[in-house]
């Protein structure tokens, strides 16, 4: 009797802790990161990052549970424009449209993208269909051009070009040198197979498809067009900076690992871009395997993915603040803490020794 | 009254702006608004995409109104015209305009020319419709008098009975019209330079003011033509004076 008078005690007490900790222990907080991205091997660190699981078991060492909601935009205006209305807290998108969002969403309550990391330099080709004699920008004279909408990376490297080259541009049938289409990478690739325009100017891997589809070649690199100028960056939402800065940083972190492991594990990084780009792009994996392998391995468009946010990356961005400045396509010139979070990105790299 | 109305609505409008009781972002002020339309008027943007635009409209609104009103005519006056065709605009007639885009981008070769068949799909049916009911209603006492006195057939077609389905027409070219003008900005905004055009560019780059300029030139320039459509209908129908409320 007094044995089982000790047992039911013991039971007891047992179940009285576990309902104290049930109830009372610290849990860990559960958050949705937003996070946007284009279906581009530009934007590799992204996949690296979801796809290795790393936020989600870093973040729960900080105490987070995290939920990771991806949004894949065709290009840099529409994701920002998402962003600028609060659909976004983390996109890796071309320094331009970061830029263009700044500069109008200054002073208007709307989150700031804040530029923390480098993406990737370069990366970018001009593809002309075969049956359009492209010798020099001269002969662009009455052609159509695809590109993305005013404000993206490509958008603003044409126009610039075009300018260097004295040669004017506008939309189609308004009398310009050149005539811009815009569009998003698979209806461009789609308008330049049905010869609705003669070029093209998109990001990997879109020049390698076309060019591995039959469809036109490669006739000048966006390095060419702009020497060795930054492309993609990790942006953060100020809102989420200053809400989760240990979040941020920790993004900051993996994105310059991801970035490195990139540049150290090339098959690893060939297989996720693979799977991610067949599943955006509607390909098979073989047919995406091949043109990724150009992009990464043969770089037949120059695509660099630096793993720090260097002084020659960022003077490159700011010169692109005034080129929109020129166009423009902003109403102001933005600061370089305007647009950057240096303090961020510096703590980020201090904390993984560099 | 109506000044006194825009007056508070416009004053209101800045206000909310201002004290930010609304996103800044996605709402532009008035008075932001007007700076954009000055900027845009004094670069001479604003006027060649107002150009474009007018031509567009012009080339479809034409080209819907030259074959509406005779096919109209036609399916309301003779009824084995009407039995041939009216399947075929009833099956098209429910498509909105817009849905025709993607087919017509592939199908034609120039943006110009997509545009003006987007055009003329937003004005056609309207007419055709209006036309149709105006020959269809045509009071039979009229004809018949008309045919007592020795009017042939076609006397009876272009002299009687289209003058009976004259505010019918007139109210079927009104509708196509606005139709039409909405038509212009959505087949601009997949490419063809215009007001669409612009508002898509501004869009990308994120100046909601400017964005509402245009929308403001869209709306004004509406207006306009429906102002222009009735005042032809007062000169056209001044016999309905009596007969009617208006004109």
């Amino acid at each position: 009797m007094r044995f089982y008078k000790a047992l039911i005690l013991a039971l007891v007490i047992i179940i009285l802790l576990s309902a104290t900790y049930v109830l009372f222990a610290p849990k860990a907080e559960k958050l949705v990161i937003r996070i946007g991205y284009q279906p581009s091997t530009h934007q590799i660190a992204e996949f690296i990052i979801v796809e290795k699981g790393w936020l989600i078991e870093e973040a729960s060492k900080l105490g987070y549970e995290i939920e990771i909601e991806e949004y894949v935009f065709p290009s840099g205006p529409p994701e920002m424009e998402s962003f600028m209305s609060g659909k976004l807290d983390v996109a890796y998108v071309g320094a331009t449209p970061a830029i263009v969002e700044v500069s109008q969403a200054l002073g208007k309550g709307a989150p700031l993208a804040k530029i923390v990391g480098s993406v990737n330099l370069a990366g970018s080709a001009l593809v002309v269909r075969f049956d359009f004699n492209y010798t020099n920008p001269e002969s662009l004279k009455g052609a159509k051009v695809g590109v993305f909408p005013p404000g993206s990376i490509q958008d603003t490297i044409l126009k610039h070009w075009l300018k260097l080259n004295n040669l004017t541009y506008g939309p189609p049938e308004s009398g310009a040198d050149v005539s811009i289409v815009k569009g998003g990478p698979q209806e461009l690739v789609e308008a330049l197979a049905a010869k609705k325009v003669d070029a093209v100017l998109l990001p990997d891997p879109a020049p390698q498809i076309l060019e591995a589809k039959g469809i036109g070649y490669i006739a000048v690199k966006s390095s060419e067009m702009w020497l060795n100028h930054p492309c993609c960056v990790l942006t953060i939402s100020d809102k989420f900076i200053s809400e989760h800065r240990d979040l941020a940083k920790l993004i900051v972190k993996l994105h310059i690992k991801a970035q490195k492991f990139i540049n150290e594990h090339v098959n690893e990084t060939i297989e996720i871009a693979t799977k991610r780009l067949s599943k955006d792009w509607g390909y098979n994996e073989s047919f995406v395997r091949m043109v990724v392998e150009k992009s990464l391995v043969e770089k037949v468009t120059d695509l660099i993915f630096p793993a720090e946010l260097s002084q020659d990356t960022i003077n490159g961005i700011m010169s692109y603040a005034q080129v929109l400045y020129e166009l423009g396509n902003i109403p102001t010139l933005p600061s370089q803490s305007d647009l950057f979070d240096l303090s961020l990105y510096n703590e980020a790299l201090a904390e993984l020794g560099g | 009254m109506g000044s006194l109305s825009i007056t508070s609505f416009l004053v209101i409008w800045e206000g909310v702006v201002r004290l930010r009781l609304l996103p800044t972002y996605a709402l532009p002020a008035p008075t932001d608004v007007l700076r954009a339309l000055y900027i845009h008027v004094s670069s001479g943007v604003l006027l060649t995409a107002t150009y474009h635009s007018l031509v567009h409209l012009t080339l479809g609104f034409a080209a819907a109104t030259l074959i509406a009103i005779p096919l109209g005519m036609l399916s309301g006056w003779f009824r084995r015209v009407e039995l041939s065709i009216d399947p075929i605009i009833e099956l098209f007639r429910p498509i909105p305009p817009i849905a025709w885009i993607p087919f017509a981008l592939l199908f034609f070769a120039t943006f110009l020319e997509a545009s003006v068949f987007i055009i003329f799909i937003g004005g056609f049916f309207p007419i055709f419709t209006n036309t149709y009911f105006g020959f269809k209603n045509v009071p039979k006492s009229l004809v018949e008098v008309a045919a007592s006195m020795g009017a042939r057939q076609h006397d009876l077609l272009l002299k009687v009975a289209f003058g009976a389905a004259l505010p019918s027409i007139l109210t079927g070219l009104r509708v196509g019209l606005g139709v039409a003008w909405m038509c212009v900005v959505a087949a601009e905004m997949f490419g063809a330079p215009g007001l669409g055009y612009m508002i898509m560019e501004m869009r990308y780059l994120h100046d909601i003011a400017a964005v509402a300029a245009y929308m403001l030139v869209i709306g004004v320039l509406g207006f306009a033509f429906e102002r222009l459509i009735r005042f032809a209908e007062s000169k056209l129908l001044k016999w309905r004076k009596g007969f009617t409320l208006e004109v």
